[in-house]
């Protein structure tokens, strides 16, 4: 996604004059075509970033829409209070861009983990939350960040995907990846191409669940949920983050207030754990942690036994 | 010429006084606080609006302004009512101060208040959205400035020595700091409490001019606003000032950074205020 996001801010400059890349001290080589043919519009803030984020703030206040980029904790948990008062409480037309999401720097440990970010940009008024899944929806998100005014973290991953998402990239809409009958898999980036692996095996099983894939976390696609909530016996949601805060309590809060929801809930994410595995390769890490394919197998099946 | 200049000086004692007075008034019925915090910026703010700022409060979010930025949101009456008085809303709206459904609240709220270009609070967040700013007019080439003005003890948080050393690097001089020195922390003097050291020497080091004035006197302020020469760095005003300036029993003590005044109390500071304000009048007779 990293080369994705490298060449969406580039068309989206291309695209708008008012579009600026902040950095916080990293891409430099990856952005060495954009600082070349852009260079007013690019700006290396240094390892500061709560600085980077009020000076973000200022700069959309005069009428610019800075992408502030850098690794997803130090953009997000680092600079939660400028993110909440001079970005959100200003309603200032800020884009946060959050690279290496959740434990895609598997080896790197906790400090360069995020699985409460969504959790707390979620917890922020006028906050709109993208998730791609693939570098497609990574260049919709960017540009319907662009589009959009008002505050917009997208939270990126370093898994390149070529997946090819049909239909309109609609803000606060869901994708249907693969329709199903009684169950449903809830899914939102990296986890996604997990979803549709356990759906595939699912279905050899005779059992047709739906794979829903949700680029945009906030807003979230409450007809879509609330209309599987009717049809589905089981819904489960997993997520690259903890079980607190993300998708999985976002559609669980729906759930609950909704009397004619019939389907049972089960949230697959970091069980409110730090990460202490280490792998560069992501599907080990997320096997320690549950967040398999055979997991998600086992807990549809558990759910419709019920 | 020389008197004239005199007058305009005791012109704004004068207003600075009344502001004074009327500050004490909105905070002492709101129940609120910060009567101390905002009585140590009254002249520097007073004195920017009226001389400094090119702006116009009939119009207050023209592209062709000059901005500031009251990071040290909690001296907030101060500016409220400044802004009152140059015409960015009414006066009599100071009277709804904190109360529901007033758009002044006890930290200034930018989606309300007309001329308030950032809402602020939290300390150290004012002075890095003024680097925006800063940076937004040189790369649209607007000739504007942009004028940021901190506490000193706000200066504590490490966002803002974040915010100095970028405005140095890109060489910001466009904008101009004002630091509200008054020494005097919550819950002490800050030399006992958390000692700032030489502020001078501090900025100096991150690259910035740096002049230090007496922020209470506007002959001396309007003298080394004329001596700034901003060019090719960002410049930091070091203002020497007094907390709870304005009535003698609240100054220099750390208790009216959050203590109201009793009836009694209430009687002698605003006894103390007319007073200054009856000769003040009399002086410009």
């Amino acid at each position: 996604m990293r080369d994705a996001y490298v060449d969406a801010i580039y068309k989206a400059t291309k695209a708008n004059e008012n579009v600026l890349c902040i950095v916080g001290d990293i891409g430099a080589f990856l952005l060495r075509h954009y600082i070349k043919d852009f260079p007013e519009n690019y700006l290396n803030l240094g390892a500061a970033e709560a600085n980077m984020v009020g000076v973000a703030a200022g700069l959309a206040m005069s009428g610019k829409i800075p992408f502030v980029y850098t690794i997803t904790p130090f953009i997000t948990s680092r600079s939660y209070e400028q993110i909440k008062l001079d970005v959100c409480y200003n309603n200032s037309n800020v884009k946060l861009v959050g690279i290496g999401s959740g434990v895609s720097y598997g080896t790197m440990g906790s400090s360069h983990h995020s699985l409460e970010d969504i959790a707390i940009m979620r917890a922020l008024p006028n906050m709109t939350i993208f998730t791609p899944s693939n570098d497609q929806e990574v260049e919709e998100a960017v540009f319907a960040a662009m589009k959009h005014k008002g505050p917009v973290y997208i939270r990126l991953t370093l898994t390149n995907s070529s997946d090819k998402p049909r239909g309109k990239f609609k803000i606060g809409k869901a994708r249907i990846i693969k329709k199903g009958e009684n169950a449903a898999i809830l899914a939102t980036g990296d986890t996604v191409s997990i979803a549709l692996n356990a759906a595939q095996k699912l279905k050899e099983k005779n059992i047709d669940c739906f794979v829903i894939n949700f680029p945009t976390l906030k807003p979230i696609d409450e007809t879509l949920i609330k209309k599987l909530s009717r049809q589905c016996e089981a819904i489960v949601t997993i997520e690259e983050h903890s079980i607190v805060g993300g998708l999985g309590s976002a559609v669980a809060s729906i759930l609950a207030q909704y009397p004619e929801n019939k389907a049972r809930l089960k949230i697959l994410g970091f069980e409110d754990v730090f990460c202490r595995e280490y792998s560069s390769d992501k599907l080990k890490i997320f096997d320690k942690y549950g967040l398999s394919s055979k997991h998600l197998i086992k807990t549809i099946l558990d759910l419709l036994k019920k | 010429m020389k008197s004239t200049q005199n007058r305009q000086f005791l012109q704004l004692e004068l207003k600075a006084t009344e502001l004074r007075k009327r500050v004490l008034e909105m905070i002492v019925t709101a129940r609120g606080t910060h009567i101390a915090s905002a009585f140590s910026i009254v002249d520097l703010v007073l004195f920017l609006y009226k001389n400094i700022l090119q702006i116009n409060p009939k119009n207050p979010n023209s592209e062709k302004r000059d901005k500031f930025v009251l990071s040290k949101g909690h001296g907030c009456a101060a500016l409220y009512v400044v802004l009152a008085d140059c015409g960015f809303f009414p006066k009599k709206l100071l009277d709804t101060f904190t109360t529901p459904g007033s758009i002044l609240g006890g930290h200034p709220d930018s989606s309300r208040i007309p001329g308030v270009e950032t809402s602020t609070g939290s300390l150290g967040h004012g002075f890095s959205v003024a680097v925006g700013f800063a940076i937004a007019n040189k790369m649209n080439k607007s000739k504007f400035k942009v004028y940021c003005l901190v506490g000193d003890e706000e200066l504590n948080e490490g966002s803002n020595w974040e915010a100095a050393q970028i405005a140095a690097h890109h060489k910001l001089d466009n904008l101009l700091l004002i630091v509200d020195e008054n020494k005097l922390m919550i819950s002490g003097p800050m030399k006992d409490i958390l000692d700032s050291f030489s502020l001078k020497e501090k900025f100096r080091a991150f690259g910035w001019n740096t002049i230090e004035v007496n922020g209470h006197n506007f002959s001396e302020l309007s003298e080394k606003f004329k001596l700034i020469q901003m060019k090719g760095k960002p410049t930091v005003i070091i203002a020497d000032t007094v907390k709870g300036k304005g009535v003698s029993f609240m100054e220099n003590k750390k208790e009216w950074y959050s203590v109201l005044p009793d009836a009694e109390q209430m009687k002698i500071a605003i006894n103390e205020l007319e007073n200054n304000i009856k000769k003040l009048r009399g002086q410009l007779q």
